[in-house]
């Protein structure tokens, strides 16, 4: 299994060389410290990540230098950012140095940990994940619509989904997709039975053209769709909880600058802080009342689901 | 070398339900959280929450269309408040708002996915010649009120707004069969598909019946229809969706020992085409630019004293809409559309006719503070015939609290004079010259609608209520007009004779106690009175016209009507649920004859199989119409003789005797 596993990687690891690198090539200075920012893409979330992180790392008074890097070798650099899987695991194959990945969901994190050779698995990694911690989700479901108890998940079966002991008067409605011809018939199933349709990203699932249809099927439906990010609250979710490149790039940065002093990298860890995305023109359509957007974090701070 | 797949099996901690198994994918990417998309729920498919409509609206959804157990469409407004449902003959109903003057009840505007299907010469809606399957209807609107201002002309009384399956509702095949007395036997085909780009569901359906009496009206009908819709997405912001539709229809007419009326076949072809281009903008606003054509095709082949007649109508309309959220707080609708009409009936119109129509409409909806919507419209037309007019409307909808809303609205419609109203001339009968001979110069009837409303929602005991009072009145409503007399006949022009107020209340209350399990009452009390405006152009007849139609004008409204559908699930897959339908007496001025009280009882029980939507899966229902056999009689008796009139003519009652049907439906 391994062994498959280690080609299969190998030969993405050719294919996907064509990745970012960005400005200056300076020599790390004896006690400070250089980061070697590896990004997967160029696309917006990533610039803005690194812009943002650029300005939080110049904004404090940590001797932090960034240069932009194909893979994290070739430089001395003393910590390796991740942004992104193929990033990430690029930085795992090619550089020495510790890695620290960021804009990475936790399934994917953990797959790539599970495996990477042996050779690599002495090298210090650690991550800030994309996604939201469940309790927080789910935190965050009951303080936006706490009349929406059963909430409806779409999952296909590869892709595994861990939950916590769910909150009080919560249940859950998870129903697995065997394939993608049956996706429809389970979602007509499953909307019938839910409060609200929870997305759990999933290529295979949630593709572009099957999000159209999934968003009308369930409005149809008058099922409100709960999304993970500002763009399916634009397309048509009701709302999202979901962390901006912006504010994945300020705990970065302060990662960064503790690594700076003590040389170590903390374990994995979720977003701390995240946005609320609502939009009002579903929710009035719906006939949904929502609260403002701090409202929701006020009511998350008080049930004590992660809302800080 | 696009995608090398690496399956992973992960091991994964639970703490609560862990779900897993293989079905090929990477493992999850940063990709699947920071994907684009396109904006689906664009302004213009978000609907207004029925709090916040401008008009009183009543909903009609698959499951209230499945639980009334009606096998016609036109059955399906007995659910809506005020609404007259009447037959003429077995595939010939009669659905109108506040009552009916006539057969042809035209004050309402009917929309088929934006297509209007309220055809000429007549003006009137021929219910079962549209090629629509009452399984393809996602939600029927229907606006009780006058709302020309969005919906376009003739929407005087109200719209019935008709929103079939979106193409990418159908996954998979299903045959659905039923078999009932009277003849009922009805087959129909679904098919559907969700693609990358492009979506598509299809029906082709047979259905046949005997219809109310075979001995004195042999109304037997017979179709076939064939219906698609299609939707392909060419990206992210741009969509064309065709609809195409088919029915042709084998019907007998006629009645019993009438020379002027002998029994016959007569054939009805009717077909549509529409496409619509639809563009997404980046903050969400829509631009659409529809184009459909309807063609209708009727021949009688006539026979005794009866002649041969052809009517063949066609419309085309383009309309273009751009809708625009201006704001958080403002919607706005905007549009302009042009329609030609064209009427070839010699026996009705000697010359074919024609109408060129255009029309440019605005609605806005303005958040004015959090609990106020003001919604403002208007439409402006040029009907064709050398009217211009503005209808315009304006509705204050204010939020008490969420809950409980508040509604005041006003609104102004037309409705335009038909082809034949203004330009018939000719006869179908060979004992009489002419029947019809129109003096034309017809102004549009004015409608002036102003009402009150309430909508509440009690959530926790799981009541809504609906509920409003009105006056409309309309002027200058044409009616017949019976000219000089001619040998053997008295050939009708028609002109603005009258004028008639409605007041009211009405109501719905929906209760729901549970999945699919649940009460929707629905209420009308209403009035009319009518006073005589115009003259007429044989004084001779005022008498008739005084006794016969303004007289009894407060009859063509039954004072008190309702409706009552109670649904319960029982267990996993059986659904129960029951009907009852009252109307009080009332007479549809040209009838003749009085319609007495109508109290009816309709009973279904569904038992669904297998996997609901999957192969395999399916339902069997059972169906009692009229269980009580408390046989009520429709629109109107039909005398034996009618030329010449003679009110001593022995009469044959149109019943509504006890139907029972048994369908299957099956996915496969």
């Amino acid at each position: 299994m391994l062994n498959t596993t280690a080609i299969c990687l190998a030969s993405r690891l050719i294919a996907r060389l064509g990745i970012l690198f960005a400005c200056s090539l300076s020599p790390a200075l004896a006690d400070s410290l250089t980061v070697s920012l590896v990004s997967s893409d160029s696309t917006p979330p990533f610039q803005q990540f690194s812009s943002a992180l650029n300005k939080a790392l110049a904004a404090s008074d940590a001797d932090v230098t960034v240069i932009g890097s194909q893979a994290g070798n070739g430089t001395d650099a003393g910590l390796v950012i991740a942004v992104g899987v193929k990033a990430m695991e690029l930085a795992i194959a090619k550089s020495d140095a510790p890695v620290l990945g960021v804009m990475i969901p936790r399934m994917g994190y953990e797959a790539l940990t599970e495996s990477r050779s042996a050779r690599h698995r002495s090298k210090a990694i650690s991550a800030i994940y994309l996604d939201q911690p469940w309790d927080r989700q789910l935190s965050f479901i009951q303080a936006a619509l706490p009349r929406h108890s059963v909430v409806g998940v779409l999952y296909s079966p590869n892709t595994p989904i861990v939950l916590p002991r769910l909150p009080q008067g919560m249940s859950l409605n998870a129903k697995s997709v065997s394939s993608v011809k049956t996706l429809f018939a389970t979602l007509e199933n499953i909307l019938n039975s839910s409060d609200v349709l929870l997305v759990i990203p999933d290529s295979e699932i949630y593709s572009s053209s099957n999000v159209r249809n999934i968003l009308l099927t369930s409005y149809r439906q008058r099922v409100p769709l709960i999304g993970v990010s500002q763009a399916y609250v634009n397309a048509g979710a009701l709302c999202a909880i979901f962390s901006t490149p912006e504010q994945l790039a300020e705990q970065v940065a302060k990662t960064i600058i503790s690594f700076s002093s003590d040389r170590q990298l903390p374990g994995p860890q979720y977003p701390e802080s995240f946005s609320i995305g609502i939009n009002n023109q579903v929710a009035r359509s719906l006939g949904i009342e929502m609260a403002s957007p701090d409202a929701i974090r006020q009511r998350m701070e008080k049930a004590g689901g992660g809302g800080q | 070398m696009k995608q090398l797949r690496c399956r992973l099996r992960m091991s994964v901690l639970s703490a609560g339900i862990i779900c897993s198994s293989a079905w090929a994918a990477d493992y999850p990417s940063e990709q699947d959280y920071l994907q684009e998309l396109p904006i689906v729920l664009s302004a213009s498919r978000l609907s207004q929450p029925i709090s916040e409509t401008p008009n009183a609206m009543t909903v009609i959804d698959r499951d209230m269309i499945a639980a009334s157990g009606f096998r016609n469409l036109s059955d399906l407004f007995r659910l809506v408040p005020g609404m007259y449902v009447g037959s003429y003959n077995g595939y010939t109903p009669i659905v109108a708002y506040h009552g009916a003057f006539d057969q042809y009840s035209r004050r309402m505007q009917v929309l088929v996915d934006g297509r209007s299907v309220y055809l000429p010469p007549f003006s009137y809606v021929n219910w079962e010649d549209i090629p629509l399957h009452i399984a393809d209807i996602e939600r029927i609107e229907v606006i009780r009120g006058t709302a020309a201002a969005s919906h376009g002309a003739n929407s005087s009384q109200g719209v019935i707004n008709i929103i079939t399956r979106d193409a990418s509702s159908v996954h998979g095949a299903s045959v659905s069969v039923l078999q009932g007395n009277g003849g009922m036997s009805d087959i129909a085909v679904h098919l559907g598909n969700t693609g990358e780009n492009l979506d598509y569901r299809m029906t082709l359906g047979h259905r046949a019946d005997d219809g109310f009496d075979v001995l004195s009206l042999k109304d037997h009908s017979t179709d076939r229809l064939a219906n698609l819709r299609a939707s392909y997405h060419y990206d992210g912001s741009n969509s064309l969706e065709l609809q195409l539709g088919y029915l042709e229809g084998t019907r007998g007419l006629g009645i019993i020992n009438r020379m002027t009326d002998p029994f016959r076949s007569t054939r009805t072809s009717s077909d549509f085409q529409q496409l619509a281009w639809s563009h997404v903008q980046q903050q969400g606003d829509e631009i659409r630019l529809q184009y459909y054509r309807i063609h209708r095709d009727f021949s009688d082949v006539g026979g005794a004293q009866k002649l041969p007649e052809n009517t063949v109508a066609d419309r085309h309309d383009l309309e273009l809409q751009h809708t625009m959220q201006l704001g958080t707080d403002n919607r706005l609708v905007w549009g302009a559309g042009i329609r030609s009409d064209r009427a070839d009936s010699p026996a009705n119109l000697t010359v074919p006719q024609s109408l060129r129509q255009s029309r440019l409409f605005a609605h806005d909806e303005w958040r004015m503070t959090p609990s106020t919507v003001l919604n403002v419209g208007a439409m402006y037309e040029k009907d064709g015939m050398g009217h211009n007019n503005t209808s315009p409307r304006v509705a204050l909808n204010y939020h008490l609290t969420p809950q409980h809303t508040l509604r005041a609205s006003a609104s102004v419609a037309y409705r335009n004079p038909a082809i034949m109203e203004e330009k018939g001339l000719g006869t179908t009968l060979t004992i009489l010259p002419l029947i019809y001979r129109s003096a034309g110069g017809l102004r549009p009837e004015k409608a002036l609608s102003k009402e009150i409303g309430y909508l509440g929602e009690f959530s926790t005991i799981g009541v809504t209520l609906d509920a409003r009072a009105y006056i409309d009145q309309i002027s200058d409503i044409i009616f017949v007009d019976p000219t000089t007399l001619v040998s053997g006949g008295r050939p009708y022009s028609f002109r603005n004779l009258m004028s008639a107020t409605y007041r009211g209340i009405e109501g719905t209350a929906k209760y729901s106690w549970g999945e699919r399990s649940g009460l929707t009452f629905s209420y009308a009390h209403q009035r009319a009175s009518c006073t005589l405006t115009g003259t007429l152009t044989q004084p001779a007849f005022l008498p008739i016209v005084q006794n016969n139609y303004v007289d009894l004008c407060p009859m063509s409204v039954p004072s008190d009507s309702g409706s009552i559908l109670i649904t319960q699930q029982l267990m996993q897959d059986i659904q129960v649920s029951a009907g009852y339908y009252h109307q009080e007496k009332m007479q549809v001025l040209d009838a003749q004859q009085l319609q007495p009280l109508m109290r009816r009882v309709d009973l279904r029980v569904a038992k669904s199989f297998g996997k609901s939507g999957k192969i395999g899966g399916g339902e069997l229902e059972l169906v009692l119409q009229n269980m009580f056999q408390d046989n009520y009689r429709e629109y109107t008796s039909v005398p034996s003789t009618n030329y010449p009139a003679n009110p001593a003519a022995l009469r044959y009652p149109i019943l509504f005797e006890r139907r029972a049907y048994l369908a299957v439906t099956f996915n496969f």
